[in-house]
């Protein structure tokens, strides 16, 4: 979906982790009609069942929850700091007052970037291993920076 | 004249103790079973067997029995092989019959078990979580291309999206019947019922009586071999069009209405004389190859502004090939009805040796579409003997997107399935256009019980997607993984994409 349909990271995971259709209608028009053709057309990569997912990749983190949140998930926030794990209470054991704690919603992808990577599957993944790891190293100062949260 | 040798297939018993002598069994029975002095006295060879008077006997008095006289015992020479050729002694005739193929062929589905899930993966219970079971019909894009909307989010890039595609709420539709093979308060009752549950009905190959034109938008509108009421405006009304080249009951030939169901609304809507029998051509005259269905399609596509225009085939041996062909043709979905697909007339040799089951075709089809990475550019529409919501979960399962009833439709109509439809004289009410007869049928009641029938199935789809662990009908489509077979050969396994019970 990523690399030969080119589906924005948000949109992949709206594939996989469907808003209801009853969430649909509700929304503005535009939004309604691009979720309709995303459903439509990736109906078959949606997931079922429980799950909570945590990807990691050059340029962020992504963390997902099944469409009806039959698992738990929770993310936090301190500065430039993203952390999410199945209970708070996780987050609390290493972070312990964080400034933003939140649930995130059946199927809302939280999307941590750091600022000034973009995706990688589109760049760096066809970077030679050298060209990969110096990306890598330019992770931290950047962390320093900001992070984008997208919830 | 000389006796024929087939005897009543059934007895007509009354029990004239408790008959009331009322003459309502007179009245009911359309095949002029009954005559009356002073009590009914039935005629056992006309009798097919409708339960018409069994029904509305006030007395509860008359019950129908087979006919159980003795023949004597031979595997080979069946004794409806041997009636067979009497009659056709008798006439010199195709041996006509009607509704769908009731040979004891294997019944596939009746041998397919679907899966649930236990302890690891959750079922998920319909009554407490949502369960979807919309569906799209019509051509998916190859992909879905967005742009930034300029507000952090996203929206469609021009021209992208899915396009002219039919929401239905329930992967299930009326299947084409008629006007003519079946009467208008049929197609009302269905019409109506399509509208209310949010589906769709399918005129059949005789146009669109100007009574349906309010349901325009819950119609896919037929054009068949024979084109009969084919207009401009026909094919602006639907929701849909339909090319209609072939049909499960009766794969390579032509429809025959006959003359006495030609009356005056009939003759209107079809563009035909009143009273002439219309008779729709094997092939369309205009389509011998591929490219020929393609300039149709894109016709009738270019006559609608772009409607969604599918293809309907009778299941053959070569089905999926033909699949491939029509889809490449530009249909935005193909129509596969299996050889125990439904008619209101039909030679019974054809109904009865040609074709192949539907659980095979959509099977096939799938496969092939997907082996070939055209599976996005049409849905499936599976018929030909869906009985059951399990059916319907069976066929999703398959590869099928929407599954279409006629027979079932019928039989919550009141049909008994007397197999009579092409006489003209139902006595439900149903396949005739007596209006003595076809007022027996108020669109509002039928429409209540049709409506009842699909919101049924619909709650027990969403109890077995449920028991699968999943909540929405797509993750249920072309999902081979959860059937088993049960005394499946390993061939039948191999083609249906099914591992046998156990693996």
């Amino acid at each position: 979906m990523l690399r030969r349909h080119k589906l924005p990271l948000e949109l992949a995971c709206k594939a996989l982790a469907a808003p209801l259709w009853s969430e649909i209608d509700r929304m503005p028009e535009q939004e309604a009609a691009l979720m309709r053709s995303v459903r439509a057309v990736y109906g078959p990569a949606m997931l079922n069942g429980p799950f909570a997912i945590v990807l990691g990749f050059n340029g962020g983190m992504v963390a997902l929850n099944d469409r009806i949140k039959l698992r738990p998930l929770v993310a936090a926030r301190s500065g430039s700091l993203v952390m999410v794990a199945s209970e708070e209470s996780a987050i609390r054991a290493v972070m312990p007052s964080p400034e933003h704690v939140w649930a995130p919603k059946a199927g809302e992808p939280v999307i941590a970037r750091v600022k000034g990577m973009d995706w990688p599957i589109h760049g760096d993944l066809h970077l030679g291993p050298a060209e990969v790891s110096c990306a890598v190293t330019g992770v931290e100062p950047a962390c320093e920076e900001a992070v984008e949260v997208a919830v | 004249m000389q006796q024929t040798y087939v005897q009543p297939e059934f007895r007509v018993k009354i029990d004239y103790d408790k008959c009331h002598k009322c003459g309502r069994c007179v009245q009911q029975c359309g095949w002029g079973v009954y005559d009356f002095n002073e009590r009914p006295l039935p005629h056992d060879e006309k009798c097919r067997a409708c339960h018409r008077c069994v029904t509305y006997c006030p007395a509860h008095c008359i019950t129908i029995e087979k006919n159980t006289l003795a023949f004597r015992d031979n595997d080979n020479w069946s004794a409806d092989a041997r009636k067979a050729v009497w009659r056709q002694a008798d006439t010199g005739g195709v041996l006509l019959t009607s509704m769908g193929n009731p040979r004891p062929y294997e019944r596939i589905f009746d041998k397919l078990v679907l899966d649930a899930c236990q302890v690891t993966n959750p079922s998920i219970d319909p009554l407490r979580e949502p369960m979807e079971l919309r569906t799209f019909l019509g051509r998916k894009p190859d992909s879905v291309a967005v742009e930034m909307d300029g507000k952090g989010g996203y929206r469609l890039a021009e021209g992208a999206g899915m396009k002219n595609n039919v929401e239905l709420a329930v992967p299930l539709i009326f299947g084409p019947m008629s006007y003519g093979s079946v009467s208008l308060n049929v197609h009302r009752s269905l019409a109506l019922a399509a509208e209310r549950l949010g589906i769709l009905m399918n005129t059949g190959e005789g146009g669109l009586h100007e009574d349906l034109y309010p349901y325009q938008d819950n119609v896919i509108v037929q054009v068949a071999s024979g084109r009969f009421g084919v207009t401009p405006e026909l094919l602006q009304r639907g929701a849909a069009i339909e090319i209609k080249i072939g049909q499960g009951a009766k794969p390579g030939i032509g429809g025959h209405l006959p003359g006495e169901k030609v009356d005056r609304e009939v003759s209107a809507t079809r563009m035909i004389p009143q009273g002439s029998d219309a008779i729709s051509p094997a092939p369309h005259h205009d389509i011998y190859s591929i490219e020929d269905l393609r300039q149709l399609i894109f016709a009738l596509k270019e006559a609608s502004g772009y409607k969604t225009v599918g293809v309907k085939i009778a299941a053959v041996h070569n089905v999926a090939a033909i699949a491939s062909g029509i889809v490449r043709a530009g249909a935005d979905y193909i129509y596969l009805d299996g050889f125990r697909g439904g008619t209101g007339a039909a030679p019974a040799v054809v109904r009865d040796h040609i074709g192949i089951p539907v659980e095979i075709a959509i099977a096939a089809v799938d496969q092939r579409l997907r082996d070939e990475g055209i599976r996005n550019q049409a849905s499936i529409i599976a018929a030909g003997s869906i009985r059951s919501s399990a059916d319907m979960a069976k066929a999703i399962a398959l590869g099928a997107d929407v599954v279409a009833i006629g027979t079932a439709a019928l039989l919550s109509l009141g049909c008994h399935l007397c197999q009579s439809c092409h006489t003209g004289n139902c006595s439900w009410g149903i396949t005739t256009q007596k209006p003595e007869l076809t007022r027996r049928i108020d669109p509002e009641w039928g429409a209540a019980r049709l409506t009842n029938l699909v919101n049924a199935w619909s709650h027990e789809l969403q109890e077995i997607l449920g028991a699968l662990g999943v909540n929405a009908v797509e993750s249920l489509r072309g999902s081979r993984e959860r059937l088993r077979a049960i005394g499946l050969g390993e061939q039948t396994c191999r083609i249906l994409g099914v591992k046998p019970a156990g693996m």
